[in-house]
């Protein structure tokens, strides 16, 4: 077996068992999901049902409340782990530390961002949100919630073997970005302005993102290890 | 084949043990005995790097581990006091998903289960299972793969004499393939080995 085929056993073998993990534990996928529903539900029933009241302020609700579900699940990503035993299999495993973390954050990601767009499918009802704006929440969720569970992950390394608050505490304020370049594609398109300038930033942070994150999240789980 | 010279540990300004030097051959058993505390888990933990070393040298095959450190972890099975096991797991996906069964196949992993009496238990979830029965899984991965090195901490601990004697006899199998062990124990076990006494830093 050659050492690229070794590689993608190893990426293949840390996704699948992360995926197995999450659905044997409802809870992991369904917490968030349920969370981001009953928020979404919550402000149609606090400000009225005015439809286009409710639509100028959709973007932004919708934003924060996938912002705040793809936070309930960060201490999964590693604690669980380093709390069994199993991260120090890892760690020992001979096998690249950067791959196990791109692995738990797409399986992450697979687990608590993925439903989260097909639940905001369902929030456009709620909040009145036009058809033509489904394209710019999709793409933009999809990116977005990629971002933050990579966020999630290096606040999961940061905080391993400490409190599920700590490391939302930690990446609430390194997601911003991200929620305000969400919210202005989704504005701009809502005022029938360019909203791709927006989703390319969107884009750049994900390219960036996803092997800076991953490097960071590495070595914040060595830094952090004892 | 492991030749550890004047390790020193540290661990949040105190010293766990200090000047240490043993060496552990091709297919021999080295037993680490000491109290709670004694350094014995940072030792094993020190050895593969998952703990920083203060001082001393940690050489794999005549060559520093620094420089062999993927080869040396690949050549090695560790099992510390945490046993790696997921309660939402069956007995059969915790062998499945193990780490260290790129070579495993079903039937390796039956026959694993066969060996710590644990093949009619293979679709239970492992939360079902008494600590003794946890050991016992935990102990079927020594036998997914062939290590030449394996570090186990406290491997006789929440075993009943059955255990012990299971434990005992895997030991000594795969002894006689070449493989050797260096495990942790609070008072000295039957297995043939060279013992060595950690206390009072040292």
């Amino acid at each position: 077996m050659n050492e690229k085929s070794t590689l993608f056993n190893w990426f293949m073998l840390v996704l699948k068992r992360d995926l197995v993990l999450s659905f044997k534990k409802i809870a992991t996928f369904m917490i968030p999901l349920v969370f981001f529903l009953i928020v979404i539900t919550l402000f149609p029933l606090a400000l009225g049902t005015e439809g286009s009241f409710l639509s100028t302020l959709s973007s932004g609700v919708i934003w924060v409340a996938a912002l705040l579900s793809s936070l309930l699940a960060v201490e999964s990503i590693f604690n669980e782990d380093y709390r069994d035993g199993t991260l120090d299999q890892f760690l020992i495993s001979g096998e690249p530390t950067f791959i196990l973390v791109l692995a738990k954050v797409l399986a992450h990601w697979l687990v608590t961002g993925a439903p989260l767009l097909l639940a905001s499918l369902i929030s456009t009802f709620f909040l009145f949100l036009p058809e033509g704006l489904l394209f710019p929440l999709l793409i933009s969720l999809l990116m977005g919630t990629f971002l933050l569970s990579l966020l999630g992950a290096l606040g999961g390394a940061l905080t391993i073997g400490k409190t599920a608050i700590l490391s939302a505490v930690i990446v609430l304020p390194l997601s911003v970005p991200i929620l305000i370049l969400g919210v202005a594609v989704m504005t701009s398109a809502l005022n029938g302005q360019d909203f791709f300038s927006y989703l390319y930033f969107l884009g750049a942070m994900l390219a960036i993102g996803t092997p800076g994150l991953c490097l960071a999240t590495t070595e914040a789980i060595f830094i952090n290890y004892d | 084949m492991l030749k550890i010279e004047n390790l020193s540990c540290q661990r949040s300004n105190d010293l766990v043990f200090n000047d240490l030097s043993f060496e552990v051959s091709k297919g021999t058993n080295t037993e680490i005995i000491g109290s709670n505390g004694s350094g014995k888990t940072s030792l094993l933990k020190c050895i593969l790097g998952l703990i920083e070393k203060k001082q001393g040298k940690i050489s794999w095959k005549q060559k520093p581990i620094e420089e062999t450190r993927t080869f040396f972890l690949k050549s090695c099975f560790y099992q510390g006091h945490q046993l790696a096991l997921k309660n939402n797991f069956t007995v059969f996906e915790n062998l499945k998903f193990s780490h260290s069964i790129f070579n495993s196949n079903e039937k390796k992993i039956m026959s694993s289960l066969k060996e710590v009496d644990l093949f009619e238990y293979r679709e239970r979830t492992s939360s079902d299972l008494s600590m003794g029965q946890l050991k016992r899984l935990a102990i079927a991965k020594w036998l997914l793969d062939e290590h030449e090195l394996y570090l186990i901490d406290e491997p006789f601990a929440s075993l009943d004499q059955e255990g012990i004697l299971l434990v005992s006899s895997i030991i000594k199998k795969l002894n006689s393939k070449g493989c050797s062990f260096l495990f942790t124990s609070h008072t000295s076990s039957n297995i043939d080995s060279r013992e060595i006494l950690l206390d009072n830093y040292s």
